[in-house]
């Protein structure tokens, strides 16, 4: 019985992921850099908002790894540091860069078995309700 | 328990300043007893405020204060504060000029203080950096140099550098502090008007106020070396600066202020004595 | 006479100010350090446990800098990049070598170390040593370190500086670049110290 709550489950929420994709939004040149063993590795793409709202990016879901947070590192303070964001505004008509020293995805506990040259796809979440699945690069550490 | 001891343990530890430190403290403690003793005393509040001097500049020199002015610009105004203002005009109102000579051993007095003072090389060299022009020239003077970018660059991760940086600030403020808050009578040598004093006070006010505000109202980032080396704790360098600029303008214009006052007190009470009749001797 | 005295003490003192300034232009892109920063000089353990300490390297270039392996952006981000500007030496890359010391030895364990090192390649060591050690190095090179409080999985942040201390071959602290520096900067002012 349980299980097949979990299977029709599974399909509402496929089926309801569908219905809400996001339109407006476009992600390219999505890469992760994955570091040795389970350190934490960071998610880079750009995401291109063709709408005529702002959407913010409030969330990232993906079972490859354990904890997805949005984070923006700053070194402006000469201090080389990493913040926490709870979500990223993509406004109507641009196109936001996540790229190295400034807003990354943080990918907490790799799940075994990524290598760079493969791919994984992470499902981003947006305020408008809708989701968008993404297929990231997956490279080494020196992001090749 | 200890990580606060730390604290208070020098960062670098410099036999120098120790030295400085514990010479003109003991030394004036040792004169103000002897002042006592010969009849002459000289009252609590100088030996306050001439000590409180003293330890404002041991710590900000020689605790983990000096960490902090390493890496943060604000502190690093803050600790110039002490050094360039407060520390060495706190000492100077203790009267050292009186203390001073009864604290050092008459026997060192004579064999070297006194030789060394009246050489030429000596007295040329008091009377250019005492001079009336050059004393607050040199004072402002430093304040901008250790300002310039490039060369508090190089202060600041050096730490010969930032040995001569801290040492020509305070140097120069005691012998910029002896001259303003020089307390011995009208024509004693060497000795500066009233009139210069407030002068020179007032000269050295508005440079202090622009490069304070230059500080404190730039848009860019000045001081590029802390953002290489780290700020002590994460704070925006604008920020940092803005509150350095602060530091720079108003309590250092402060002092002048407070000098002025000081000075034309002096000056009032110097004059009501001698319209007095001079006093009878039975 | 007093007053024409007083304005030679000016007219000298103003030349000394304006001979102070005066400066021969750098030949290097990056910040030219020589004789403001301590030669190198450091005890550290690298990823086999091993204690390292300047003398390992004599006769390599340096490029040191400080950061920590659970940091996924700038730490490799600035480590590839020097890599890459290494690369870009050529056969100079040979004899030197990118230090990266981890100022969060909690973590950083020598198996961390030895894993993240040779992610970069074989130009690059992962080093770390005991807080007494860290402690020396960053005070000798006049840079902070420090932590952040932990969240409820008791994650931290590691704040660190931007810094990278380039040494000659000699040991001797020569350049620094900051974070906003290119790769091919680095490997101009690189190329420019190997043809020493």
């Amino acid at each position: 019985m349980a299980g097949c709550c979990r299977v029709l489950l599974t399909v509402l929420l496929l089926v309801g992921s569908t219905l809400v994709t996001a339109a407006d939004i476009t992600a390219r040149q999505a890469w992760i850099r994955l570091l040795p063993g389970s350190l934490p590795a960071a998610g880079y793409l750009q995401l291109v908002n063709r709408g005529t709202q702002t959407v913010r990016l409030t969330g990232v879901q993906g079972t490859a790894f354990a904890a997805i947070e949005i984070h923006e590192s700053s070194e402006q303070s000469g201090v080389a540091r990493m913040r926490r964001v709870e979500s990223l505004a993509i406004p109507a008509g641009k196109t936001v860069a996540l790229k190295p020293l400034g807003y990354h995805l943080m990918l907490f506990n790799p799940v075994e078995g990524l290598k760079p040259g493969g791919r994984v796809t992470l499902t981003l979440e947006f305020s408008d309700a809708s989701r968008l699945p993404v297929a990231f690069q997956l490279r080494d550490a020196a992001g090749q | 328990m200890t990580s606060d001891i730390h604290y208070l343990l020098p960062w670098e530890f410099s036999p120098a300043v120790l030295l400085f430190c514990l010479l003109a403290g003991g030394l004036y403690l040792r004169g103000w007893r002897r002042c006592r003793r010969s009849g002459q005393p000289v009252g609590y509040w100088p030996l306050v405020s001439y000590l409180t001097g003293v330890v404002l500049i041991y710590l900000v020199m020689q605790t983990g204060f000096d960490y902090l002015a390493q890496h943060m610009l604000w502190i690093h105004r803050l600790q110039h504060l002490v050094l360039h203002h407060l520390g060495p005009f706190l000492m100077m109102l203790g009267l050292p000029g009186t203390v001073l000579p009864y604290g050092v051993p008459q026997r060192f007095t004579a064999a070297v203080l006194a030789p060394l003072w009246h050489s030429a090389p000596v007295r040329l060299l008091y009377a250019l950096l005492q001079n009336a022009l050059v004393a607050p020239l040199l004072f402002v003077g430093l304040i901008y140099f250790w300002l310039l970018p490039d060369i508090h660059f190089t202060a600041m991760l050096s730490a010969s550098r930032y040995q001569l940086m801290n040492w020509s600030m305070l140097l120069d403020a005691l012998l910029f502090w002896w001259l303003i808050l020089d307390p011995r009578p009208r024509h004693a040598a060497g000795r500066l008007g009233y009139g210069a004093r407030i002068v020179i006070l007032t000269l050295v006010v508005p440079p202090q106020i622009i490069i304070g505000a230059h500080m404190a109202l730039a848009k860019d980032s000045l001081y590029s070396v802390y953002n290489v080396c780290g700020r002590a704790w994460p704070i925006s360098p604008l920020v940092d600066q803005q509150i350095a600029g602060l530091v720079t303008w108003i309590p250092a214009c402060m002092m002048s202020v407070i000098g002025v006052l000081l000075v034309l007190r002096r000056w009032i009470s110097e004059n009501r004595e001698s319209s007095l009749p001079a006093p009878v001797v039975s | 006479m007093r007053r024409h005295c007083n304005r030679l003490w000016g007219m000298a003192l103003l030349l000394i100010l304006v001979a102070g300034c005066e400066r021969s232009p750098s030949p290097w892109v990056l910040h030219d350090i020589s004789g403001l920063m301590p030669p190198l000089e450091f005890t550290l353990h690298d990823g086999s446990g091993q204690t390292r300490s300047e003398k390992d390297y004599r006769g390599d270039r340096v490029l040191l800098y400080f950061g920590y392996t659970h940091c996924p952006d700038i730490c490799p981000t600035t480590l590839a990049k020097l890599v890459s500007a290494v690369h870009q030496t050529g056969k100079a890359a040979e004899r030197t070598r990118i230090l990266f010391v981890s100022v969060d030895p909690a973590r950083d364990t020598t198996d961390v170390l030895q894993h993240y090192g040779q992610a970069f390649g074989p130009q690059v060591t992962a080093l770390s040593g005991t807080q007494a050690q860290l402690r020396a190095l960053s005070k000798r090179y006049r840079v902070s370190y420090g932590y952040g409080k932990a969240d409820a999985r008791g994650r931290y942040e590691v704040s660190h500086s931007s810094a990278v201390f380039i040494f000659d071959r000699h040991g001797s602290a020569r350049l620094l670049a900051t974070g906003a520096d290119s790769a091919k900067k680095i490997s101009t002012d690189l190329k420019r110290l190997a043809a020493e």
